[in-house]
């Protein structure tokens, strides 16, 4: 999957995963977790929608250190090498 | 995100609550339950709104059909939530261990409590004295316990006792979103009141004797997220001073890939427990509380 493809699901997913309404038009790899308007509690969608999304079964803490979108695709790509 | 600064009105409300608060402080234990039930019926009496939420909530519960009992339960409830407020104020959690609790935890909730490589979701309801409940937790386990900010930051900081060495509270929504994952990947538990109103889009209807309740999906969520175990806990007053501490083996859910289902299924599971607990003690359950807000 190319990252563009991996940032176009992912944008589908904020849509869906976000509480407040998120310009994920806007979304680029540098837009911060934080900026996206999660918070302890919401996050918990994004990463549950991320792994049906993707078919994949992390260990959730991975994704702990991750701040930008950039990032998290990078960890995707990774996940999805195996 | 919101400032934290004191506003004048802050200040005023809290130069009223401290001396109250003092005032509790100095009270024997027999006092401030004879102080709870003087300030209950007051309350019961004057406090028009929540008294008809009690009551309309135990009449959607259909515990009772009898308008005598639903009000002398709902006047119960009313002191008893008081007692738990002033208990809570008293012992700071029975920091000075002047409270006979008595525990019945489940040999593998123990074990998993006790885990340091993967902490337990503590789920509890308002039904007893919650804060003892945890608080009790947190002196043989770490406990991370979410709750809302008082929106006066002065009182907020007055009620830090309920933060010490194995306990730390964190706001309901907090800016740091990896928290709750961290703290359980770090084998800190996570106390949770899940019979909560859950506002706007933010969570599922589950039944709750019967009812559909608007219900934040967080206990769910981080079960499915993390595949920590979830516990059931209730900590219920059986005599004035002394409280009996339950915590129920752990319990896992594999997910299906549909979120809404899965949250909805876990949710009904804690709430059916919450409400035979609740039909247990049902003056002990806190019915002022706007439960049932789209009914």
């Amino acid at each position: 999957m190319t990252r563009e493809k991996i940032m176009q699901t992912l944008r589908n997913i904020v849509d869906q995963a976000a509480v407040e309404p998120v310009d994920t038009e806007n979304m680029i790899e540098d837009t911060t977790i934080g900026e996206l308007g999660f918070d302890s509690l919401s996050v918990l969608d994004l990463i549950y929608d991320v792994q049906q999304a993707f078919g994949l079964d992390f260990e959730v803490q991975e994704l702990v250190t991750i701040n930008s979108v950039g990032e998290l695709i990078d960890f995707l790509e990774e996940e999805m090498k195996g | 995100m919101k400032q934290n600064t004191p506003t004048f009105r802050h200040r005023i409300e809290y130069a009223g609550v401290l001396p109250g608060i003092r005032l509790i402080r100095l009270l024997t234990p027999a006092g401030g339950r004879r102080l709870a039930t003087v300030l209950g019926h007051m309350g019961f009496a004057t406090m028009h709104r929540r008294r008809d939420i009690a009551c309309n909530n135990i009449r959607l519960a259909k515990l009772t059909h009898q308008e005598e009992e639903i009000r002398s339960m709902a006047r119960a409830s009313m002191i008893h939530f008081l007692r738990v407020a002033i208990a809570s104020l008293q012992n700071a959690g029975n920091a000075a261990g002047k409270l006979h609790i008595e525990q019945n935890i489940d040999p593998a909730a123990k074990e998993a409590l006790a885990n340091p490589k993967q902490g337990v979701i503590l789920c509890s309801g308002h039904l007893g004295n919650w804060e003892v409940g945890l608080q009790e937790v947190a002196k043989q386990f770490p406990l991370l316990g979410i709750a809302r900010k008082m929106n006066n930051p002065l009182v907020d900081n007055l009620l830090s006792f309920r933060n010490h060495e194995n306990i730390e509270i964190t706001p309901k929504h907090d800016q740091d979103a990896g928290r709750l994952v961290r703290a359980l990947a770090e084998g800190r538990n996570v106390g949770i009141l899940f019979d909560q109103h859950a506002s706007r889009n933010r969570g599922v209807m589950v039944p709750f004797f019967g009812v559909p309740a608007a219900t934040y999906t967080s206990p769910a969520m981080l079960h499915l997220t993390t595949k920590a175990p979830i516990c059931f806990s209730t900590c219920v007053e059986t005599a004035p001073g002394k409280y009996h501490l339950h915590i129920d083996p752990p319990f896992t859910y594999a997910r299906t890939g549909n979120r809404q289902k899965d949250t909805a299924e876990i949710l009904k599971m804690l709430h059916a427990k919450l409400e035979n607990a609740i039909r247990e003690h049902p003056t002990q359950y806190l019915w002022a509380h706007r439960r049932w807000r789209q009914v």
